[in-house]
């Protein structure tokens, strides 16, 4: 090349750096975003697969029904395409954690490989923290426990195994020390897959070592593919497992029958082995309550003989003591007798001594008489001797006479009484005599008596005393009998409960027996992972959205360079003359511009693929991150993104000034030399339209005169410009329409405040408990219960999981969960006709309302269904319907498993309050509220605002760098008009105006514009970018196209701004010199 | 020295490159108003930089210029422009149209903005295009277009009236028209009328001619028997 001219290709770089930095930039700018976002979805490939390859995942997860043998195991290994088989156990169980239940997959690891040959151990963890278990009690836990639950290292984890029979009878130890915290590849995502027990989600996985697992056949197997190298997400590696999942599945079919006869043989045996043991405790059952019903028997018959002899002996005794009574009586009566006569005689005594007495008195007195007498005598005889006077003496005499006589009276008074004495002395004695007799007769009657008395006492006494032993004796011989029955009875319901178990579980067994079904092998590769599956989703997700975004920037780039060069080559119309006329080939001449937009466009793309590269794939996967749980992204230069953008890109940047300067290099030398024709001046269609026209003032005229001048720059402008607002738009609208998500799932829809799960094995007064409780809780204002269950629903070839929800209550169900048309906000009815789903699951399943779907429900037979409507909700697919129509498809109840709550205070005491009180109930297997989840989606709306932020940037970027360099562009072509307009005295502030009111009006058409497209953009963005679980609002707030408008027109003033210095240094007389 | 337009030892020095031209090297002149003034000299001479100074478009080194009593050497730029929008009217050898407005557009572009401005359709009626002012620039001749320029520097009704070599472009018989309205228009309102040449052809007409040369007044006088235009030839 000639020196000179290389010379003057580089002053052209130095005396236009801005033409040449607008076009460096701008490629910089498309190439990035590029190369950037469309390098995103291959790197999070590539991170994934070499992820999968440093820890040995497995290509296929193989499951049976009935588990493997290690002759299954044996015949997988024979395969050729098979690398490596790894089997395995696993077995899932509860664990306590701050008062929630977590549901965990307890998997084996293989302690002994992973210290030998770690690299040959399959699904190898990755340790984050702590070590490999050593001894059988230690283990290793998913980091997710670390994070989400709190685990620490050292900390045990404890198996609940009171409801839990199968946990106890798979693993042997209970209690595991967490010693390292562990990411595994079979769980990239934050899901830890579902589990036939509980709610039926898994929180998390532990590995302990394989010894612990006391089954008899492997759960489950890993398999390698020897011939899956390429890609995981290639189809040819799809194609390759697909491959090995068909003769794994052939293996299967011929290893299947062979275990299926051995399986119904040892269920036979253990079926009449059951049926042996059930008939052996029916027989001892009966036999016990024949020897109690004897026994019975016994006691009642001698109750009675009890009772016989109880009456004879009483009526023996009555009699007895009869007899002794009377004869006491007549000892009694004999003794008043015998007594009266010993006073009567005892009378008759004292008066016998009495008249002894008297009579002896008479006697006395007889002798005191008698003496008188003879004294009387004696004095007669002396007066008869003394002759005394005859008459005294006779006086004496009659005396003597009359005192005689009374003596002799007495004196035969006497005799006779002394006689009747006599007589009666005789008599007592005899009386006396009688007397003795009797009382000696009386005395010995009563001896006898009191001997009678005595005998009939000890005989009485005896008798009762053998009485009460009987009694006794057969008191306890009942009481023991009873003891015996009560016993029996209580044991009897248990007994035959047992037995009817047992019989159930014959005729379970029976019927199991009957309903055996060969076992069936599974072969679930990477697509049944769900984590693979939705960050595969994700990754295409990114790749749709690198088709979009980068299409803008190219087209602007284009438009860019291509204005840019046409200005470029235009000013140099001389030079090309000069040139031309001094013998420079055309191709010379093109080489000033080729090399010249190359060289900017070469800087540009070398600058985007780096920056590109570096950025976006790691802030759009920072974004996903909180989805995943992977390594952080790998962030290589992908030669295919970067060679299209680059080629893209220099095709834009060449192109246009190839294009551009043939047409100039066409020309003749000296035309090129002449001056250009001005432009022409036209008139606008708008100046047609007189009406408005007329309205306008002059500078509104000019302003839109001059608007239409320059169509090509219009377009571009209004459509960089619009691109910026779209881009904002987008960004804002993405943010809003996750953030609009949560008030509308959680406040509109979802109107609870708090979810309870029941276990399986609640009954219905359990539910009834509950509810009771809550209503007496004052924390909660309202409650319902109600059914659900984790359903499929399939339509056509599409299966989607969903909630199933059985409103029991259609009434009191709408004030918790609110069905309504998402477009009209019209309420929705549930009715008996049909099902209702939610929209995102339809849209998936492509269904309509009206259409019919078909619902898997485990355990149930399928069944088709008609949907009479679709409900607005974002968070999760549910499909609700009424208890008669579950009643009409199953036939049965759906009994309420689960309660919604409305609490009167949401704040965290209150609910963790309420929490621990309901986890404590047994038959509560969670307890979960909206606030948690609205967090989760906090995060997420985080992890989107750095997208927004980058979308932004972007759009200011490519504000900026638009704007610049078509204003420059503009106030070069038009520097002679704007120097015009100083001469005649326009103000600085009036100049910059003239322009301004252009921009202005072209921003605001950009805008209005880039409102458009960003609604289109924002719509195709969302349903790319939403994931199949959640469907984003498709709510705009109005703030969002007044803020993208006021960024965007902030962008423009800044720009404006800037270039009034530019427009306020053109130098009049320079301008006013050169010749149009 | 008390005309109506003076310059006292003006000078100007441009710097292309690193060469430095002095472009007016003490140029010392002064006019009545109501004259008309050509300026006439060689290409280089410093005519043109003697009417961007006068006009405003331009500041002088050093010296001193009056017009009507303000000295507008020492106007700061914002003075200057208030001058040039309210005292002067340009005319270009280009004509430098807004090519994007119409004849009458181009006219109001410059009315609308001064304080008592000649209404449009009016001036370019007595310019001669009461029939073209709703053309484009494109669409009118040399001549036409020159027209339209002076319309546009007459419309805001200007104390001075500058052209810098309004003939240079046309062809005789269009040049003698342009002249002939420029003279006429002297003659009429009285305004101040500079004419910058480097026709010589042309002095006959004036009431002051003014020759420079390299930066200097050569010479300066003023006519007392001015010629008709059609009197004259070149």
């Amino acid at each position: 090349m000639k020196k000179a001219f290389n010379k003057d290709i580089a002053g052209q770089i130095r005396y236009n750096p801005r033409r040449f930095l607008a076009i460096l930039s701008i490629v910089a700018l498309g190439v990035a975003f590029y190369s950037g976002v469309r390098a995103t979805s291959p790197n999070m490939r590539l991170t994934v697969d070499r992820y999968f390859d440093r820890f040995n995942a497995s290509d296929i997860q193989l499951l049976s029904t009935m588990g493997f043998e290690t002759q299954d195991i044996e015949s997988i290994r024979q395969l050729k395409q098979v690398e490596s088989v790894q089997p395995g156990y696993s077995a899932d169980g509860f664990v306590l954690k701050n008062d929630s239940t977590l549901l965990l997959s307890f998997q084996s690891l293989d302690t002994e490989r992973l210290k030998s040959r770690p690299d040959a151990l399959l699904n190898r963890p990755e340790l984050l923290s702590g070590r490999y278990p050593e001894a059988p009690d230690e283990c290793l836990a998913d980091v997710q426990l670390n994070e989400l639950y709190g685990f620490n290292l050292d900390e045990t984890i404890t198996l609940q195994s009171n409801n839990d029979s199968d946990i106890k009878d798979s693993l042997k130890l209970l209690e595991y020390k967490i010693v390292g915290f562990v990411r595994s590849v079979q769980y990239i995502s934050l899901q830890r897959g579902n589990s036939s027990k509980g709610e039926g989600t898994l929180n998390g996985f532990v590995m302990i070592p394989e010894q612990n697992f006391k089954m008899e056949v492997f759960t489950q197997a890993y398999i390698k593919s020897k011939d899956a190298e390429s890609s995981r997400f290639s189809d040819t590696y799809q194609k390759s497992v697909d491959r090995l999942a068909d003769s794994i599945e052939e293996t299967g079919s011929k290893r299947n029958p062979e275990r299926f006869t051995k399986i119904r043989s040892e269920a036979e045996q253990k079926l009449s082995d059951g049926r042996q043991k059930l008939a052996d405790a029916e027989e001892q059952l009966a036999e016990g309550e024949k020897e109690l019903t004897e026994g019975e028997q016994k006691l009642k018959d001698g109750e009675k003989e009890l009772a016989a002899n109880r009456k004879k002996y009483n009526t023996e005794i009555a009699n007895g003591e009869k007899k002794l009574k009377d004869a006491e009586k007549e000892l009694i009566k004999a003794k008043t007798e015998l007594e009266k006569n010993q006073k009567e005689l005892e009378q008759n005594k004292e008066r016998l001594e009495q008249a002894e007495a008297e009579l002896e008195n008479t006697y006395k007195q007889l002798e005191q008489g008698r003496q008188e007498l003879a004294a009387l005598k004696s004095q007669i005889d002396l007066m008869e001797q003394t002759n005394q006077p005859a008459e005294q003496i006779d006086q004496l005499q009659a005396l003597y006479e009359q005192t005689k006589a009374r003596l002799d009276d007495g004196q035969r008074q006497y005799d006779q009484g002394i006689h009747e004495l006599a007589a009666a002395k005789a008599e007592l004695q005899k009386g006396e005599t009688e007397l003795k007799k009797g009382w000696d007769k009386y005395f010995a009657g009563k001896a006898e008596y009191e001997k009678n008395l005595t005998a009939f006492n000890k005989s009485k006494s005896e008798g009762a005393k053998k009485l009460d032993e009987a009694q006794n004796e057969l008191a306890s011989s009942k009481r023991k009998l009873e003891d015996a029955r009560r016993k029996f009875e209580e044991e009897k319901p248990d007994a035959l409960e047992k037995i009817e178990k047992a019989k159930k579980e014959l005729k379970d067994g029976e019927k199991k027996l009957a309903d055996l079904k060969e076992p069936e092998w599974i072969a679930l590769d990477l697509q049944s992972n769900i984590g693979f599956a939705s960050y595969r989703q994700d990754a295409d997700r990114i790749a749709a959205i690198g088709l979009v975004f980068p299409l803008i920037f190219f087209l602007v780039a284009a438009l860019v360079s291509l204005t840019t060069m046409t200005r470029m080559v235009e000013d140099d119309r001389t030079v090309i003359g000069v040139l031309k006329a001094l013998g420079y080939s055309r191709f010379d001449i093109a080489m000033r511009y080729l090399v010249y937009s190359g060289l900017a466009a070469a800087i540009g793309i070398a600058i985007g693929i780096l920056a590109g590269a570096a950025v976006f794939p790691r802030v759009i996967f920072d974004a996903y991150g909180i989805l995943y749980d992977l390594p952080p992204i790998l962030t290589p230069i992908h030669a295919d993104s970067s060679l299209q953008a680059g080629m893209g890109a220099f095709f834009c940047a060449v192109v246009p000034s190839l294009a551009v300067c043939f047409k100039e290099l066409t020309s003749t030398p000296a035309s090129l030399m002449r001056p250009r024709a001005p432009k022409m001046g036209r008139r606008i269609l708008l100046e047609r339209l007189t009406v408005v026209w007329k309205r306008l003032n002059f500078s509104q005229k000019v302003t839109c005169r001059n608007l239409f001048r320059y169509k090509k720059r219009l377009l571009m402008t209004v459509f960089g410009i619009a691109g910026c607002t779209a881009l904002v738009f987008t960004g804002f609208g993405l943010r809003d329409s996750i953030t609009l998500m949560v008030p509308l799932q959680y406040d509109e829809i979802q109107k609870y405040d708090m979810a309870v799960n029941l276990r399986e094995t609640a009954e219905k007064q359990d539910i009834d408990e509950l509810k009771e409780l809550l209503s007496a809780d004052k924390s909660v204002k309202a409650s319902i219960g109600f059914y659900q269950k984790g359903i499929e629903l399939e339509k056509g070839k599409n299966k989607n999981d969903a909630n199933l929800i059985v409103a029991d209550n259609r009434d009191d169900f709408k004030k918790f969960v609110a069905f309504r048309d998402r477009r009209s906000g019209r309420p929705i009815e549930l009715t008996d006709s049909g099902v209702v789903i939610t929209e995102k699951v339809a849209k998936l399943l492509k269904i309509k309302a009206g259409d019919t779907v078909t619902l898997l429900v485990p355990d149930k037979p399928d069944v088709e269904v008609k949907v009479t409507a679709l409900t607005e909700n974002y968070v999760f697919h549910y499909i609700y319907m009424t208890q008669t129509l579950y009643n009409r498809l199953y036939g049965e109840e759906a009994a309420p498993n689960s309660v919604f709550g409305q609490l009167a205070d949401t704040d965290k005491d209150t609910q963790s309050n309420l929490s621990k009180a309901l986890i404590k109930l047994d038959y509560v297997s969670s307890v979960s509220f909206n606030t948690s989840l609205r967090k989760d989606f906090n995060d997420m709306v985080k992890a989107m605002d750095i997208v927004v932020v980058v979308l932004i940037l972007s759009a200011a970027a490519l504000a900026f760098i638009v704007l610049f360099s078509l204003t420059t562009i503009n106030i070069d072509e038009r520097r002679r008009e704007l120097a015009t307009l100083k001469v005649l005295g326009f103000y600085d502030n009036e100049t910059a105006l003239y322009l301004y009111r252009e921009n202005t009006l072209i921003t605001l058409i950009g805008i209005a514009a880039g409102l458009l497209l960003g609604v289109g953009l924002l719509s195709y963005v969302i349903t790319t970018a939403e994931v199949d679980m959640v469907m984003f609002a498709r709510r705009t707030h109005w703030s969002n196209y007044i803020l993208s408008s006021l960024i965007t027109l902030s962008f423009a003033a800044i720009v404006n701004l800037i270039m009034y210095r530019t427009i306020n240094r053109i130098d009049m007389v320079e301008s006013m010199k050169s010749v149009e | 020295m008390s005309g109506y337009v003076s310059f006292q030892d003006v000078t100007k020095e441009y710097k292309m490159g690193e060469v430095i031209v002095r472009a007016a090297d003490g140029i010392t002149f002064e006019a009545d108003k109501g004259e008309f003034v050509v300026v006439v000299g060689p290409s280089g001479a410093g005519k043109t930089t003697v009417l961007n100074i006068l006009g405003g478009m331009d500041t002088c080194d050093g010296g001193k210029i009056t017009v009507g009593g303000m000295e507008i050497s020492s106007f700061n730029k914002k003075q200057l422009v208030t001058y040039r929008r309210h005292d002067i009217g340009f005319v270009f050898q280009f004509y430098n149209l807004v090519q994007n407005l119409t004849a009458l557009e181009n006219v109001e572009l410059a009315a609308q903005i001064c304080r008592n401005p000649i209404d449009a359709e009016q001036v370019l009626t007595e310019v001669g295009l009461g029939e073209r002012m709703h053309n484009f620039p494109a669409q009118l001749s040399g001549g036409e277009q020159q027209r339209v320029s002076i319309a546009r520097a007459l419309a805001k009704n200007p104390k001075l009236l500058l052209c810098d070599e309004p003939t240079g472009a046309l062809d005789d018989a269009t040049g003698r028209q342009v002249l002939e309205l420029l003279y006429n228009t002297c003659r009429k309102t009285g305004m101040t009328v500079f004419v910058i040449t480097h026709n010589s052809a042309i002095t006959p007409i004036a009431d002051r001619v003014i020759k420079i040369r390299s930066g200097r007044v050569t010479w300066s006088e003023k006519n007392e028997n001015p010629l008709p235009v059609e009197r004259i030839e070149w």
